[in-house]
């Protein structure tokens, strides 16, 4: 298998709707590679084309121009995705079906044999928590409910690679966990995961790369530990008996007041910062040390920095 | 291993099977045949009950059939659509002119199981009344599966490019477009106006004649079973099924699924 299990190179769609056919533009030349046996996170705001991307790497949509392609195979040829499976944005399921009716209905659909199907699907229901409700009529489930049957018809057949379009949308806590640790185990027994979230905490947990995904352009993309830097991207100071213009000697012009509660103050400074020079310019002050902390870029300031600037394309992964 | 074409067929099959108005449709067609044998049982000619159950009862289900494939095949596919039950479909190994297929099938065979039901309770009524049902009626109930299923592609085929009320409304007129085409050649050849000719001509062999899938009458007098004519009408109802079918499979194979 090649190194890529998926390629994207300068994807572009345009919808048309209305009486009109007024276009909207929605991806403008979107690049970007996920790399076998990794998980990738893909992030925007709403509206951004995550869904959209998503929706063309499994042959829902078509792209108007660029290329795209899955396990090696172009994503207008329909074999790849016999060895993808697929988790749409809040999954709709046939309501007369049960769950075990389900698996049984997206097994053939992936040309397992019954009896692979049976092996297979039962224990994963059991794994995401419906082994209770696996004879009851989907049109009863909860959202959370079918989300998490979503997750079981995406790995039933065993998939190389995984697309997930928002997996942890609709589950409580314990919903989420479940499916972080799933993608976990995935990445593991080296699958390839590619799945977008609004909840940054959770990729952050979970990928190795990201791509971030503004107005249709890719905006960043590498792995999660380098987009986020090693160094502190702040300090957090904790001081007392003594002012936030201390440390405009330590870091002058990135100095920012938080908080002043009697003589307890609390103040940032942006960027790198010598804590020793800190400590010693409080000390100095007459203020007493409470507490030092360093902050380190989340996926979400990120996330927020590169919101609306478009990056080089053919910039990783 | 099954084909993802009788995959998704058998559960269209369990789908509409679940489906209340199927059953509502299907009282009702069950409530129209008993009505057909009170009406032979009133009449004091024994020898007429049963062609007035034959041909009362099978022309019910022709239009229960006609019906049935307007609100169902109409909505076929834009159901799946609206509620986005294909999407973890079709992001398999499935084309879409597979789903068509597969949908299709599936209602048809629901179709095809309904008349066979109506078929036995005809056959348990000559039986007890010492009557043969005899090949006539079978011919007649499978000449009436052939239309539903032409009417049913016609059905969906609308249902691929508009809304299911318009689809619907397009298959009960091609109903009666379908029955009146070898009426309106008739009307030529009678009145001789031959500057309509090319018009209904046209319409003729532009438009699936489905009284050729109207075999009642044999049924109703027992007449002999024309073996070749079925063979004939089979194939006929093949084609259009196909082109219908294949058009409709074409035309959703573009429709954008956002």
């Amino acid at each position: 298998m090649s190194d890529l299990a998926v390629r994207v190179e300068g994807l572009r769609k345009t919808y048309r709707s209305g009486f009109w056919r007024r276009r909207a533009e929605t991806l403008h030349g979107v690049s970007f590679s996920v790399p076998a046996g990794r998980t990738v996170g893909y992030l925007g705001a709403n509206g951004a084309g995550k869904t959209t991307t998503l929706k063309i790497l499994v042959g829902l949509l078509e792209a108007d121009g660029g290329s795209a392609e899955v396990l090696g195979m172009p994503v207008g040829d329909p074999r790849c995705r016999r060895r993808v499976g697929f988790l749409p944005e809040n999954p709709y399921f046939y309501e007369h079906l049960t769950a075990r009716e389900a698996l049984r209905f997206y097994g053939g659909l992936s040309r397992m044999e019954p009896a692979a199907v049976e092996s297979r699907g039962g224990p994963l229901l059991a794994r995401v928590g419906l082994e209770a409700a696996a004879d009851r009529r989907l049109g009863e489930y909860s959202k959370g409910m079918r989300q998490r049957l979503g997750v079981a018809q995406a790995l039933l057949h065993d998939p190389e690679l995984l697309i997930l379009d928002e997996p942890m949308s609709g589950l409580d806590p314990f919903g989420r966990l479940l499916v972080k640790d799933l993608l976990l185990e995935e990445r593991a027994r080296g699958k390839t995961v590619l799945f977008s979230s609004h909840i940054l905490g959770d990729v952050e947990e979970v990928c190795d790369f990201a791509v971030i995904l503004a107005d249709g352009r890719v905006t960043a993309s590498g792995p999660v530990r380098d987009l986020l830097g090693h160094g502190a991207s702040a300090w957090e100071v904790s001081m007392r008996g003594a002012g936030a213009a201390v440390l405009e000697g330590v870091a002058p012009g990135r100095v920012r007041l938080v908080r002043a509660e009697g003589d307890v103050v609390r103040a940032q400074i942006r960027g790198e910062a010598d804590p020793a020079a800190i400590q010693r310019a409080v000390v100095g002050a007459g203020g007493v040390l409470l507490e030092l902390t360093p902050r380190r870029e989340s996926l979400e300031d990120l996330f927020v920095r590169t919101g609306g600037t478009a990056a080089p394309e053919g910039q990783g992964p | 291993m099954r084909h993802p074409v009788l995959v998704v067929a058998a559960n269209t099959f369990r789908e509409v099977g679940r489906d209340r108005m199927f059953h509502l449709v299907g009282a009702l067609v069950t409530g129209f045949v008993l009505f057909a044998w009170v009406l032979g049982w009133l009449n004091p000619d024994e020898s007429e009950q049963a062609r007035h159950l034959v041909d009362f009862g099978l022309a019910g289900v022709n239009v229960f059939g006609l019906l049935m494939a307007a609100l169902l095949g109409s909505a076929l596919l834009r159901r799946e659509m609206e509620r986005r039950t294909l999407y973890t479909v079709l992001s398999r190994d499935v084309t879409r002119a597979q789903f068509v297929a597969g949908k299709y099938l599936g209602l048809v065979s629901v179709f095809a199981a309904g008349l066979g039901i109506v078929a036995a309770v005809m056959g348990v009524y000559f039986s007890l009344f010492g009557a043969t049902p005899g090949l006539p009626l079978l011919a007649a109930v499978y000449g009436n599966l052939l239309e539903i299923a032409v009417l049913t592609a016609a059905s969906v085929l609308f249902g691929s490019f508009t809304t299911p009320a318009l689809a619907a409304i397009g298959t009960v007129t091609a109903w009666f477009a379908g029955h009146a085409t070898g009426t309106l050649l008739e009307y030529v050849d009678l009145t001789e106006k031959e500057s309509l000719r090319p018009v209904f001509e046209a319409l003729y062999y532009g438009l699936p004649n489905l009284s050729f899938f109207d075999l009642r009458e044999g049924a109703a007098f027992g007449d002999p079973v024309r073996w070749g004519d079925l063979g004939i009408a089979t194939a006929y109802a093949a084609a259009w099924t196909a082109v219908l079918v294949g058009g409709a499979a074409f035309l959703f194979r573009r429709r954008e699924l956002p």
